[in-house]
């Protein structure tokens, strides 16, 4: 869109609650294609009523008159007072579509039928909105580099009750969405000692604990093949263990091959992940964040989450 | 940003409430043209029905051309190209039944609905009754209810709420209607060509009276026109003689206008005796050019001539019903006769036999002048057994004469024809007047209803000093048929006409008040809506104050006030409320109400869920009713998929059904909200 016309675009920005309320001055208004057919016909008939002086065609012209008059007022009332809740937006990684989810809301206590949400240059999603009643609209949007994905422009629209007038407002919802770097191609991480020392002591290379995953070398024992891995074609690999030195896997950036940042987040996007797949405890290294090693859900997340943030990432 | 709902199919219930309203909107054209084109469109409509279930009933693309031919040379055929509005009506019709088969997308549905508008409007222009007003109406609201039902996200929403949606907008739109109706100015004439008329038979007075000519038109009750008297100024029965048509020629059997009377045998207006009446008369429409005022008019009303014979006439046929003001001078007398007058008036046809010059001739001998033989003759008719009734035996080739000395059974035409031939043998100038005579008074309407029935045929005969003085020799022979209107007629052959007198007994009264009703609203309906003219117009604002308003500020106020009063429209819509209230919260408050008074303690914050337990605790005894009860409010209310209306209804009568006896030692005061 034209920057100046962007500029000058009236659009609703979110209250501290994070809710946004469509104010009635900020909403648009133009007839649609067939509310300007529509026009063309009371032209046609007044035109018709007077030629012929004839009164019960003035009448159904006057009435119709008042029903598309008033149709700009109803269509407007559609969009006034609704209330839009960004909800918390699912992480993704790069490459895949951001999903936001929005809860459209009225307050009113009169139904909404047909209100249609889009982003600025997506398809719409309708909605029929009953009186006090919300609903929620998932919306998506490509997300192709990793950091925060802002959700686009929200354009607010319906042309309920009849189709004649397209009433909408912008809406600056403020949403955003994690974005994951993309993992790169499975590689082996260095398996980097842990020099803090352990309490039980360095029990050396074993057979008990997974550490992670290398490519096949012919002699491996089919045992320590990762079958999964094949069957989802990511090529033959094998299952490395060792001893309890497993526990303290750390994945370091200093330590990750990589032409450039965003290569290395992506290498270390996939280890994190396959880490946590192998049940593996790995803390994260990065030049100026560390996470101590831990598994689980929540801190893949916070590591993931560690890496999305990573400085250099293109917020849009 | 696209539209959602732009690429929707049409769903088959919009689609067949859609075909419906056309349907209806096209169905009283095929009274206005040939049925070979509203025979098209209903077969067309029909065939759209049945693809609604099975679409390979649709044509291809190549049927359709054909139809398309089809259809135009329909047109051509049987709507002609000569007459220009009718043809475009027709191709209207046409082109809207071809749209019926191309019912796809949403544009298409647009089309068909202000197509649909549009036949609606071509209705009124064969014709303006209120019947028909009240008949499209519904018609306007269904079409509007599709587009409504267009627009909603669920396509399987029910139709009623589109409908009251519908209904809802148009109320909106009611009051700037009525004011954009009242101010928008009005032009005196058309634009450009006017004449659009159905052309249909009307009964009514002609220009030419020959036996059984009125007495035909007396079997029809059907409305010749309606008259309001300015307040106080009603004239009294045998006053209320509505002239229509002086006739001067005879053949013996026929009576004529014959040609107008010359220019030199005008100015012959009678003076200003007495006082005048004036009235408004709205008349249907009779395919003729003939006003009827009271005797005696001094001046035509607007847009209408006078004749030297004091009767009016408009400039073209009058083909809708029209308003007109008349004002007449009930003892005022036309006291002038030109030699061309005379001659006419004395003018015999060879009709006459001895007899009847020999009746003449002895009531002539027994009187002193003129007023003596006119009052031997009203004699004559009096004493003798004449008999008025519908159906007088024919006559044959010496009517007049088989009529006074054989049949003597007759007709208002009869006795004034024969009237009029007597005074012409007496050498008294005679014409015939033909019009309406009488009328029922409307207390609703506060108006008088003329009918086909009370059309008569009276005489003038000029006497010298007093000038042309009316003579009707009905009234000689039936007196009441003056004073009352000619009830539901005994028409067997000869048999005397039934005269309404005394009480109709309590059912026929009340069939009459409900005809007074439906008669004052057809005129009011024709008065303001139909009939409301520049004139009636500039009128109206004057007595509104807003008199100084002409042209374009009357234009300006219109646009000004039609506003104010959309916005009125819209609020009042709002205060209204909307009706698609809640009735399944409101129910559950009843159903809180209930457990209250059965000594439940309800506590607003508890949920529906959580009131559950309480009540099935409380209630074991009714444990599968009450779980039913709340499961299909927590469905209805939270439930995720649209509720079923039959769902809904089923909570709700549940609720109304459910008695719960109270509780032996259970805390008394429950509390809800």
């Amino acid at each position: 869109m034209n920057a100046r016309l962007a500029a000058w675009i009236r659009f609703e920005e979110p209250h501290a609650d994070g809710q946004l309320r469509v104010h009635g001055r900020r909403i648009y208004i133009l007839p649609t294609r067939y509310g300007m057919v529509f026009g063309l016909l009371l032209i046609l008939t007044l035109v018709g009523a007077v030629n012929y002086g004839n009164n019960p065609a003035f009448l159904i012209t006057f009435l119709l008159a008042g029903l598309g008059s008033n149709a700009i007022y109803q269509t407007w009332r559609q969009l006034q007072g609704v209330t839009v809740r960004p909800l918390r937006a699912e992480p993704v990684f790069a490459g895949e579509p951001a999903t936001f989810r929005f809860q459209l809301g009225d307050e009113s206590g009169r139904p909404r039928p047909a209100v249609q949400l889009a982003f600025a240059d997506g398809q719409p999603e309708v909605v029929d909105l009953a009186g006090h009643g919300s609903a929620v609209v998932e919306l998506t949007t490509p997300a192709r580099q990793r950091g925060t994905r802002r959700a686009p422009r929200l354009v607010l629209a319906t042309r309920y009750p009849l189709g004649l007038l397209h009433a909408w407002c912008y809406l600056e919802s403020g949403a955003t969405c994690l974005v994951y770097p993309r993992p790169s191609l499975p590689w082996q991480p260095p398996a980097i000692p842990h020099y803090g020392g352990a309490d039980a002591g360095d029990r050396g290379v074993g057979a008990d604990d997974f550490v992670g995953l290398r490519g096949y070398r012919p002699g491996d024992s089919p045992r320590h093949i990762d079958w999964r891995a094949l069957a989802r074609e990511r090529g033959v690999l094998t299952r490395q263990f060792g001893g309890d030195r497993a526990e303290r896997l750390w994945l370091d950036w200093n330590e990750t091959p990589g032409a450039d940042s965003e290569e290395k987040l992506r290498r270390l996007c996939r280890a994190l992940l396959d880490a946590e797949r192998a049940g593996a405890r790995y803390g994260l290294r990065l030049p100026d964040t560390e996470r101590a090693p831990d598994q689980g859900a929540a801190h893949l997340a916070a590591c993931l989450a560690a890496l999305a943030q990573f400085p250099g990432a293109v917020d849009r | 940003m696209k539209d959602a709902l732009a690429n929707r199919p049409v769903p088959r219930a919009q689609l067949l409430l859609l075909v419906a309203m056309l349907a209806l909107a096209v169905a009283p054209h095929y009274a206005n043209m040939s049925p070979w084109i509203t025979g098209f469109f209903y077969l067309v409509a029909l065939l759209r029905i049945a693809a609604a279930r099975r679409p390979g009933l649709l044509p291809g693309r190549g049927l359709l051309f054909l139809l398309t031919l089809l259809a135009l040379l329909n047109v051509v055929m049987n709507a002609g190209v000569r007459d220009v509005q009718l043809g475009g009506v027709a191709m209207l019709v046409a082109m809207l039944g071809l749209k019926l088969l191309e019912l796809r997308s949403r544009r298409d549905v647009y089309m068909a609905v202000f197509l649909g508008y549009f036949v609606i409007l071509t209705q009124f222009l064969f014709q303006q009754g209120l019947w028909l007003a009240i008949y499209l109406s519904p018609v306007v609201l269904g079409l509007t209810a599709v587009l409504v039902a267009m627009n909603r996200a669920d396509p399987a929403a029910p139709l009623q709420g589109a409908g009251v949606q519908a209904l809802r907008l148009l109320a909106a739109a009611v009051p700037a209607m009525v004011v954009l109706f009242v101010l928008f100015p009005r032009l005196g004439g058309p634009l450009w060509g006017f004449a659009i008329g159905s052309g249909a038979a009307v009964t009514g007075i002609t220009n030419q009276v020959s036996p059984g000519s009125v007495s035909q038109l007396s079997l029809s009750s059907a409305t010749a026109f309606r008259v309001r008297f300015e307040a106080g100024a009603v004239p009294p029965p045998q006053a209320r003689y509505w002239r229509g048509l002086v006739l001067w020629d005879t053949d013996g059997r026929n009576w004529t206008t014959g040609p107008p009377l010359p220019y030199g045998a005008r100015g012959s207006l009678p003076e200003p005796v007495g006082r005048p009446v004036r009235y408004e008369v709205t008349l249907e429409p009779t395919q003729q050019p003939y006003l009827f005022l009271l005797d005696l008019p001094r001046a035509a009303p607007q847009d209408a001539r006078l004749f030297p014979e004091l009767t009016a006439q408009t400039r073209e046929t009058i083909t809708r019903r029209i308003t007109y003001v008349g004002e007449s001078w009930p003892e005022a007398r036309q006291t002038q006769l030109t030699a061309h007058e005379r001659e006419r008036g004395l003018w015999l046809p060879d009709t006459i036999t001895p007899r009847m010059e020999a009746l003449v001739a002895g009531w002539r001998r027994a009187a002193r002048d003129d007023a003596g033989v006119v009052a031997a003759a009203r004699n004559y008719f009096h004493t003798q057994p004449f008999v008025y009734t519908l159906t007088p035996p024919r006559l044959g080739a010496r009517p007049e004469d088989e009529f006074l000395f054989e049949t003597r059974r007759g007709f208002c035409e009869h006795f004034a024809t024969s009237f009029a031939l007597l005074m012409r043998l007496a050498g008294i100038p005679a014409r015939l007047v033909i019009g309406y005579q009488g009328g029922e008074y409307n207390p609703l309407g506060e108006h008088w209803i003329v009918r086909q029935s009370d059309a008569h045929a009276w005489v003038e005969v000029w006497l010298p000093g007093t000038g042309w003085s009316r003579v009707d020799p009905t009234s000689e022979v039936a007196p009441e048929r003056i004073e009352h209107s000619i009830g539901a007629a005994d028409a067997t052959e000869g048999a005397p006409v039934v005269f309404e007198v005394g009480d109709p007994g309590p059912l026929r009264r009340w069939l009459r008040d409900a005809r007074w009703l439906v008669d004052s609203v057809e005129l009011g309906w024709h008065r303001w809506v139909v009939g409301f003219t520049q004139e009636r117009q500039h009128g109206l604002l004057k007595d509104l104050g807003l008199g100084r308003f002409a042209g374009y500020w009357q234009g300006l106020l219109a646009v000004v006030l039609g506003a104010v009063a959309l916005a009125v429209g819209a609020l009042l819509l709002r205060l209204v409320g909307n009706p698609r209230g809640e009735p399944v919260r409101d129910a559950y408050r009843r159903l809180q109400d209930k457990l209250v008074r059965a000594g439940l303690a309800v506590p607003p914050w508890l949920g529906p869920r959580d009131l559950q337990q309480a009540a099935l605790s409380a209630f074991p005894q009714r444990a599968p009713e009450l779980r039913r009860l709340f499961d299909l409010y927590i469905g209805l209310r939270y439930g995720r998929r649209q509720a079923a209306a039959s769902e809904r209804r089923r909570f709700l009568r549940a609720v109304r059904s459910l008695r719960l006896r109270r509780r032996s030692g259970g805390s008394g005061h429950g509390v809800r909200d």
